[in-house]
């Protein structure tokens, strides 16, 4: 996964301002109302071909723990990066 | 020349009370009337009254149905009648629908309890009857009254939801190709807790308590006795299980996405269906989206929006329409159809 090109639409889809959120932001997930997590699910979907729960969030501290997460489970399904 | 199953006619009855986005907006704060617009596709839903149950809203319909020339209430052998909001436990609301039709007492008639999976289910157990020879006629009536199930303070379903209902007519007819098929079906009842009244049935009993609310997730409110959906749950259900369901279909029928003529899906939210159509790789003229003025109305959204593609031409004669259910349960459905 391209972080440099998946940190900002996932700033999009929760909302934030551009650039606002970096690796070492708090997830915060469950801060998030169903439309956020309606919106990161789609976008995980769209991006990266892998559908997540929403309980897939609670385990990420921060950004940065998803992003590694999310590429975990593109290695073990076998999409290209 | 073999009998098949085949779609003759729908009607479908909306009850007359809308609740519009704007009623939504004061009642309930935090959204605008646009914004729910914009990320529900509903403007307006509408709302059975007290005293108006399923069986009103199906009546409603099944009349619709028989004024319109498509039948005589005594040319129906069975009547299936498809809800989650019967009048009674029992008994089966399609016997006191056989009544007010006037429906021949040789007439069969069941209840079946699914939801947005609904209408392909009932197609999928009427083409059994018809081609067995076991009938030669199934009024299909699919009515739901969400409703009544959903707390007044809880926008995650209020702003979805619609009541509403249609008659569908399904015969046999002489032909050499099948009208209705193929078909996939699927269940997996790990996501039951996910679209859910958990205190409706015989499992828990109700007390004192149960129907009190209480403030949940997001500021929405809801008792043990009301409505709860997880609509991110539900989303990464329907986009795991929908692209394969419709692949599996498509397989089947031995051909590709490119001859369908329409895709009507259920119609859950405008979100999801753009979301499912753009995975699957479908095209957007093809693929039905029009949920404005009613809402999700549940079992009866397929055969609603059936019957306007056939009013306006996007369902004509010879016509190959793919139909997907899927949703509460989880529950799953999908089938080929060929419109008379």
């Amino acid at each position: 996964m391209d972080r440099g090109v998946f940190l900002p639409k996932l700033s999009t889809a929760l909302e934030r301002p551009a650039g606002s959120l970096t690796e070492r932001s708090p997830l915060n997930s469950d801060g998030w109302d169903s439309v956020d997590l309606l919106n990161v699910i789609a976008l995980i979907d769209e991006e990266l071909g892998l559908t997540v729960s929403g309980d897939d969030f609670k385990r990420c501290r921060t950004v940065g723990d998803l992003l590694t997460f999310l590429e975990g489970e593109q290695a073990s399904s076998g999409h290209a990066g | 020349m073999p009998t098949r199953a085949a779609i003759k006619a729908i009607a479908s009855y909306l009850p007359p009370t809308r609740l519009t986005n704007e009623d939504l907006a004061v009642q309930l704060g935090n959204w605008t009337a646009d914004e729910i617009r914009e990320k529900t596709g509903i403007c307006s839903r509408r709302i059975a009254g007290p005293d108006e149950c399923a069986s009103d809203l199906g009546v409603a319909a099944a009349q619709r149905l028989f004024e319109g020339g498509a039948c005589r209430p005594e040319d129906i052998d069975f009547l299936m009648f498809c809800t989650q909001t019967p009048d009674y436990a029992l008994p089966a609301t399609a016997c006191l629908v056989q009544r007010r039709l006037q429906l021949r007492t040789d007439c069969g008639a069941i209840d079946f309890n699914q939801g947005c999976s609904g209408f392909v289910y009932g197609l999928a157990v009427a083409k059994g009857l018809i081609e067995a020879g076991t009938v030669r006629s199934v009024l299909l009536i699919t009515a739901e009254t969400y409703s009544k199930w959903i707390h007044p303070r809880d926008r995650s379903v209020r702003t979805i939801f619609g009541d509403g209902a249609a008659a569908t007519l399904v015969v046999g007819v002489q032909d050499e190709q099948d009208l209705i098929g193929p078909l996939v079906l699927g269940t997996d009842g790990s996501g039951w807790k996910n679209l859910v009244v958990p205190v409706s049935g015989a499992r828990r009993r109700r007390t004192a308590e149960t129907g009190v609310a209480s403030e949940r997730e997001g500021g929405n409110w809801r008792s043990e006795e009301n409505l709860y959906m997880n609509g991110p749950e539900i989303l990464t259900f329907t986009l795991r299980t929908v692209p394969q369901a419709v692949r599996a279909l498509l397989e089947r029928w031995q051909h590709r996405v490119e001859d369908v003529d329409l895709f009507v899906f259920h119609q859950a939210s405008r979100f999801m269906l753009e979301r499912l159509r753009d995975k699957i790789g479908l095209p957007a003229q093809k693929f039905w989206i029009d949920m404005e003025e009613c809402g999700n109305t549940v079992s009866a959204t397929i055969p609603i929006a059936l019957e306007t593609a056939m009013a306006q031409g996007r369902a004509a004669s010879g016509s190959r329409v793919m139909l997907v259910g899927f949703g509460v349960g989880y529950s799953w459905a999908a089938a080929m159809i060929r419109c008379l």
